[in-house]
């Protein structure tokens, strides 16, 4: 759906301590809230009423720790990702996550899985998570270490989650030592048969299709890079720009986006229907991800749906007018799984305060 | 009890359903030896809709059920409280289904771990996690517990290898979780019951992601005069950029007590400590590892740093690690294998305190771990039917667990919690803490039917949250 008119109200708290007693209040008084943080993934959501506030988390500012002996860092969930990536990289880091543009916050990133070119899964940068029920408590599921099973791992639901069980207010990260050598390479005229092999050399960070064009960026040891390197004597050595052009695909303008998961044997089938449709398909083969954009409505959603059907995973509106939605639920087909899900709404937003509506199934 | 036995029967076969007490004997307890209790029956079923069918009637009879795989669990995890019934899925035993261009496969739980890599080497694929007892545990076991091993460092645990599960929820009910894409469809469930600890539900068929083998694979074994300068040389691999796919250490009385079995590996028994490196990739990328690592280990201070030169010797240099549970048996009669984790440069100083303990305790005990993970796996040797000595095991284990919390460090790396550490949840947790799993717990099994008596600790959990008071949770094992 477009992104909401303007609210009410916006609620910004500054501390954990304040979301919590925002949210206490809110509980009580079932005041309903949609929850922010740079505002980049605000658009995927059921069409819902609007809520009674914002609960705007980006005065939740904060690089608490970063223990460059560990690799970890406890960063504050309205955190600017362009922030902590570049305290990161200064102490010999990597932050392994993709931020969606220029504005997105950690807490965001997180709550909404987002995905780009180089990391398919952010719930993997988690270690441990500091989030506020719905009911004020704060709670801490993981920790600091990078490996634990004390207890459920309740930071998997909230890692994609949209806020719908809690407001993530803080995480753990794992970061990565920054690679010895990155090399981002380029082609046109190249086919998705080709290009999927490609993804799968050993120092393959990103790579993505779009339009007959692959990008590519290799990363990692210096001398596994220039050996994959030289396996592809007809690729042009690209700087960073050609990375940042696939980010600006992403984010382009389109009446409607979705965006499909696939096998990665039925990726080139799972295509088809997209193409038929009009859409122009950014594929991001190492994750086995179709991002569609239409700009038209007609077939749009038939289109992603059958495409999902053959690709063997699920698809997702990132973005549709609200009157297209009317049938359509934007996180998938996925009646088996709803009644879970519709549980762990009872049991952790009880008075339905959290972003009510958009989520799975309108909960 | 004999009602819902019959019906058992009934579903199962008379074969498949075990209730004498002499064949309930082995079920009594899991890897953990020291928390034992009687189920009321067993059940072996064969495929998922004996598994709905045994769940139901369990249910309609009000009595808890438990599933288990192979019993190698370490936490009293697969251990029935009160008179519940196992369901042991040893026979849902198939490889469903194996795609290597997609590298996935789809398994039944009673799959053993080590098998599944066997059965698709010939694509150059293998099963990632790989638990010490993988030749024997099942991939249900490990899905229940998130299980680790030596390289997770490089290639994560359990949880970084479903891709989606087909679960049976404790009302009956049968969904299927995630996609094989790996891409969830809403929330990540799978993500949530991967380590669940077979509490939300009972896993029947689960789809796994494969991993190439890797082209080359480099092992090295560095002798150390002491478990500090082991350490340190791990740091420094570590802070160096390289992330080998394993990083092990064994101290000097595990060392000893190698050497002095059937698995000996040729090591120093003057050594302080050995570290274990597998460097695995590329091969244009591994050569210039091993040097690099030898280089750390040097200047950590290592007498020797070896790299095995075939398959063989580097066999020996992991029988004194792999060897070392078995090398132990000879010791006493029972082993409790500890597992904690504390953040990696906290190691010497931790494993300073776990040694004082031991000592103070006048207990026999060893310590070979995951350095790379900050996983701790501190060994104690007894002898159980010594109740003074039991009793000095418990207490030592409980002053582990609470050093590893003071230095910023968790109770469980890849054990679980299950009967064993339940108690201690509070040390890392508060109830807020608690509460929200509690909420996960709740909207999978309400009725706390499934594998009751596990995860969480016994009083507030009861006081609180029991629906129907039933007090599962509040009943000793013996």
């Amino acid at each position: 759906m477009s992104e909401p008119s303007a609210p009410t109200s916006a609620l910004r708290p500054g501390s954990a301590e304040q979301v919590s007693e925002i949210l206490r209040e809110s509980s009580g008084l079932r005041r309903t809230l949609w929850i922010r943080g740079g505002g980049t993934r605000l658009g995927i959501a059921n069409p819902a009423p609007p809520p009674d506030a914002w609960l705007d988390l980006r005065d939740l500012r904060g690089v608490f720790e970063l223990d460059a002996e560990e690799g970890v860092a406890h960063v504050a969930a309205g955190t600017s990702l362009n922030l902590v990536a570049a305290e990161a990289h200064a102490a010999g880091f990597e932050l392994p996550l993709d931020p969606p543009g220029p504005t997105s916050t950690l807490g965001g990133c997180l709550a909404a899985a987002a995905v780009g070119p180089r990391f398919p899964r952010p719930r993997d940068a988690v270690l441990g998570l500091g989030v506020a029920l719905a009911t004020g408590e704060i709670s801490h599921c993981g920790g600091r270490v990078v490996k634990n099973v004390t207890g459920y791992d309740v930071a998997k639901l909230h890692v994609g989650g949209f806020g719908s069980l809690g407001v993530i207010v803080s995480a753990w990260l794992r970061l990565r030592p920054l690679p010895e050598r990155v090399l981002v390479l380029a082609r046109k005229d190249e086919t998705l048969e080709r290009v999927l092999a490609v993804s799968r050399l050993s120092t393959a960070r990103a790579a993505a299709f779009e339009d007959g064009a692959l990008v590519l960026e290799l990363a990692g040891d210096a001398a596994a890079v220039e050996a994959d390197r030289e396996r592809l004597p007809d690729l042009e050595e690209w700087g960073d720009g050609a990375l940042e052009a696939v980010r600006s695909a992403q984010e382009a303008p389109a009446r409607v986006r979705t965006r499909v998961a696939s096998l990665p044997t039925r990726i080139v089938d799972a295509s088809v229907p997209l193409r038929d449709a009009g859409a122009r398909i950014l594929c991001y083969p190492g994750s086995g991800l179709l991002l569609a954009c239409f700009d038209r409505e007609e077939g749009a959603l038939e289109a992603t749906r059958q495409s999902a059907r053959i690709g063997g995973g699920p698809f997702r509106v990132e973005q549709a007018p609200d009157d297209l939605l009317e049938n359509v639920d934007v996180f998938g087909d996925l009646s088996e799984q709803l009644p879970l899900h519709r549980a762990l709404k009872d049991r952790f937003d009880p008075a339905r305060i959290l972003n009510p509506g958009r989520f799975v199934g309108g909960l | 009890m004999s009602e819902l036995i019959a019906k058992l029967r009934d579903i199962v076969g008379p074969a498949a359903c075990l209730s004498r007490p002499e064949e309930l004997l082995v079920y009594e307890a899991d890897g953990l030896t020291v928390h034992s209790a009687r189920p009321g029956a067993v059940v072996l079923p064969s495929h998922r809709d004996q598994v709905v069918a045994i769940v139901r009637a369990c249910r309609e009879a009000g009595v808890p059920f438990v599933p288990r795989g192979a019993g190698t669990g370490l936490s009293g995890g697969a251990v029935a409280l009160e008179d519940g019934i196992v369901i042991e899925c040893s026979r849902m035993q198939r490889i469903l289904e194996v795609s290597p261009e997609d590298r996935l496969a789809v398994v039944q739980p009673g799959v053993i771990n080590a098998e599944l890599s066997k059965a698709v080497k010939h694509h150059g694929l293998f099963y990632a996690p790989d638990p010490s007892s993988q030749a024997a545990c099942t991939i249900g076991g490990n899905v229940a517990e998130n299980s680790g091993g030596p390289h997770t460092l490089k290639y994560g645990t359990t949880t970084d290898h479903v891709l989606a599960l087909e679960l049976v929820l404790p009302d009956g009910e049968c969904v299927r979780l995630g996609s094989p894409t790996g891409v969830p469809a809403g929330l990540d469930l799978v993500g949530a019951v991967v380590g669940g600890e077979g509490t939300l539900g009972i896993v029947t068929e689960i789809t796994v992601r494969l991993t190439p083998i890797p082209p080359r694979v480099e092992t090295l074994l560095a002798i150390f005069p002491d478990v500090v300068s082991a350490c340190r040389a791990v740091g420094s691999v570590i802070q160096s950029g390289l992330v080998p796919a394993a990083l092990e250490i064994v101290d000097r009385r595990t060392i000893e007590a190698v050497e002095a079995s059937v698995y000996a590996a040729g090591l120093p028994t003057d050594a302080g400590a050995v570290l274990i490196v597998e460097l695995d990739g590329a091969p244009e990328a591994v050569a210039g590892q091993v040097e690099r690592v030898r280089e750390h280990a040097r200047s950590a201070g290592a007498s020797g740093v070896e790299v095995a030169r075939d398959e063989a010797e580097r066999v020996r240099f992991w029988r004194a690690r792999k060897g070392a549970f078995g090398a132990m048996g000879r010791l006493a009669p029972d082993l409790y294998v500890h597992d904690a984790v504390v953040p990696r440069s906290k190691l010497p100083e931790v494993l300073a305190t776990v040694c004082e303990i031991g000592d103070r305790h006048r207990l026999n005990l060893c310590n070979v771990f995951h350095a790379g993970d900050g996983n701790l796996h501190p060994n104690i040797c007894f002898d159980r039917r010594d109740a003074d000595e039991l009793a000095r095991v418990m207490t030592a284990g409980e002053e582990i667990l609470r050093a590893c919390i003071e230095a910023g460090g968790v109770i469980s790396g890849e054990h679980g919690i299950g009967t064993e550490k339940r108690e201690f949840m509070g040390l890392v947790y508060s109830d807020d803490d608690l509460e929200a799993m509690l909420r996960l717990r709740a909207a999978f099994d309400p009725e706390r039917v499934c594998n009751p008596g596990k995860v969480f600790p016994s009083t507030r959990f009861c006081a609180e949250s029991n629906p129907k008071a039933r007090g599962y949770d509040r009943v000793p094992f013996e």
